[in-house]
């Protein structure tokens, strides 16, 4: 049996069950632009690979990895995912990675750009794209400014829309992942939440209600960043920094040049980079100033909507 | 152990192409092991220093001597796949193919900075999380844990009583709880004692310095380092390069510009650096409470005399 499904703007066909994305009848499928294959993937890796990794290769083209205990995987063309999981290991374990990296390298496989972070929108035309490195609060803050009204475009992967839309990002999943702390704050019952996986405290929070399903203008980049003083800082960011900045939060930038020409990347980068505020947050390194720090993003918000 | 090995061991898998592929490398990761608040940002300031050619002294946002072994980016750097969604266990198997990666990649020696023990993330199979085919060697810096005590508290903002718990604990870890993420990996200091005989029994090359002969005989102790860690140890440049990283430099630095690596909860990174601050600082039940649990090191590296009394 095969399942169906929409997501990021992808028909998508896959062997397992996708719970979180819109699902399709398989009647009405006409054109598919991913399949998922349960089936087997070389022990060792690729034929003619030109980047031997610890646990991954490439070929120019394709990639495969394996992830211990969990799966091994072959994405191609830009149109397939193979899989083989673990003995044991649960799908769930085995989705974290066909949606994420995996699907990420569809994506550059196709040529397009994807960028780590959450994407919110206030309105029916743009968007906010929320990143930094590492576990700065990104979806926190998504799922805190949706609960002032905000509603959800994606969350993790940030997809650029095609050559024609320059500037925007296409619909991801009607879901949050959050870690437990971040859930008690938000006063979500955490037993009642499916985990992401097994084996970690991070939890799915559906976001039907209030998800964005249809492309939007990025208006403004907030780099979230931590540091060790008392003090929020916002720093607006300029000229060729603004793409410098861009640059550093892609989704997986080892692909780059694996996947995906490095100077498609900087066209898509700078393309974007010319549209949009960039603007650097600091805030005090504790795990949650979140309140104070909505506040401020709105603020620099009206006041960003007000210059442009 | 090579990659392969440890390839093999992780996925248990026979990976022929890869052992095919892998020639053995010289290490090129030197570890700077220490519990916290040991002398260790002291001994990247003076690495930093002694490798600058400019006439100031080096930035201490700057010391860039290699990567912290639990810089989440660093691991990651080695894997196509994302590793934040796996648990803190399942990222610790994978560090030893990591750091032998960087080993492998690197074209000059590196100096990292660790606060981990010395731990086999597969016991059984003698796996260690710092692969002896990655290391180059390990400098091991001990301090008085009485001293480490009152500095580690200083630096957590918390109660000596609390901090005390860490150092006699086997379970102390940073960045260990499992329901938030952090921006660096668990790292299992373990007790003050578990962690340095840890490292002092470890299977690789290795120096043991203590924080007291660094404050006592700096330019002589400096130049053992130095020469352990191939790096240049003539008298000139060593002697400079410990004026230049003397306390009251970095301390002066500090108040100028402040310190990345210090504590949101701490007033200051670069305290006092003086030995034997503990006894203006502890209760007798506080040194008592050190002295029964780490009695056994203490005496081996010279803090207590054979009466068990702090020297």
């Amino acid at each position: 049996m095969t399942y169906s499904y929409s997501a990021y703007g992808l028909t998508i066909c896959s062997d397992i069950e996708l719970p979180g994305l819109v699902a399709l009848d398989p009647q009405s499928v006409e054109a598919v632009d991913l399949t998922i294959v349960h089936g087997a993937v070389s022990t060792t890796g690729l034929n003619a690979a030109t980047l031997v990794k610890p646990l991954s290769q490439f070929d120019g083209q394709a990639l495969w990895f394996d992830v211990p205990m969990i799966g091994r995987f072959l994405v191609e063309q830009g149109q397939q995912v193979t899989f083989e999981s673990y003995p044991g290991v649960s799908l769930d374990s085995i989705r974290v990675y066909l949606l994420g990296c995996c699907l990420a390298a569809i994506f550059y496989q196709k040529q397009r750009v994807v960028l780590r972070g959450a994407a919110v929108s206030a309105d029916d035309k743009s968007c906010v794209l929320l990143v930094g490195s590492g576990p700065v609060g990104k979806s926190s803050l998504a799922a805190i400014l949706r609960k002032h009204g905000y509603s959800i475009l994606s969350d993790e992967l940030c997809v650029l829309a095609p050559d024609g839309e320059i500037g925007k990002i296409v619909p991801g999943l009607a879901q949050l992942k959050l870690w437990r702390q971040t859930l008690k704050y938000l006063e979500v019952d955490v037993d009642a939440m499916a985990r992401v996986r097994p084996e970690i405290e991070k939890y799915f929070l559906p976001v039907a209600d209030d998800f964005c399903d249809s492309p939007r203008a990025v208006s403004t980049v907030y780099i979230l960043n931590e540091h060790n003083l008392d003090e929020f800082v916002f720093e607006e960011i300029n000229g060729f920094a603004k793409f410098q900045a861009l640059t550093q939060f892609t989704y997986m930038a080892q692909y780059i040049d694996q996947l995906i020409p490095a100077k498609v990347h900087m066209k898509q980068i700078a393309a974007l980079a010319n549209k949009v505020r960039v603007v650097r947050v600091s805030r005090p390194d504790r795990y949650f100033e979140l309140d104070e720090l909505i506040q401020r993003i709105e603020r620099d918000r009206e006041q960003g909507v007000q210059s442009a | 152990v090579t990659v392969s090995k440890v390839f093999k061991v992780l996925s248990k898998q026979e990976p022929q192409e890869l052992q095919e592929q892998q020639e053995p490398q010289e290490p090129k990761l030197f570890w700077l092991a220490s519990y916290p608040k040991s002398g260790n940002t002291w001994t990247r300031a003076f690495i930093a220093n002694l490798l600058n050619e400019e006439p100031d002294p080096v930035d201490i946002n700057e010391f860039n001597t290699g990567h912290i072994a639990s810089n989440r980016f660093w691991v990651e750097a080695a894997f196509d796949f994302d590793i934040n969604e796996l648990s803190q266990d399942e990222i610790d198997r994978l560090r030893p193919l990591a750091y032998q990666w960087a080993s492998d990649e690197a074209t000059e020696y590196g100096y990292h900075k660790t606060h981990d023990a010395y731990s086999y993330v597969d016991p059984e199979r003698q796996i260690a999380m710092f692969p002896p085919s990655a290391t180059a060697g390990a400098l091991v810096i001990v301090r008085n844990p009485l001293d480490v005590l009152v500095s580690y508290a200083h630096h957590n903002n918390a109660t000596i009583e609390k901090t005390l718990e860490h150092l006699n604990s086997s379970e102390h870890a940073m960045c260990g709880k499992p329901g938030r993420p952090y921006r660096q990996l668990r790292q299992w200091l373990w007790s003050w004692s578990e962690f340095n005989r840890s490292w002092m029994q470890a299977p690789v090359t290795k120096k043991i310095v203590r924080y007291e002969d660094m404050k006592a005989n700096p330019v002589q102790t400096f130049t053992e380092i130095a020469t352990f860690l191939k790096l240049p140890n003539d008298h000139e440049r060593v002697s400079d390069a410990v004026d230049r990283c003397r306390i009251e430099n970095l301390q002066a630095q500090e108040q100028q510009t402040p310190f990345k690596e210090k504590s949101i909860v701490a007033k200051s990174f670069f305290r006092k650096g003086v030995v034997g601050d503990w006894k203006d600082k502890l209760t007798a039940d506080q040194v008592r409470a050190i002295l029964d649990h780490h009695h056994d090191l203490m005496l081996e590296l010279g803090y207590i005399d054979e009466n068990g009394e702090p020297l």
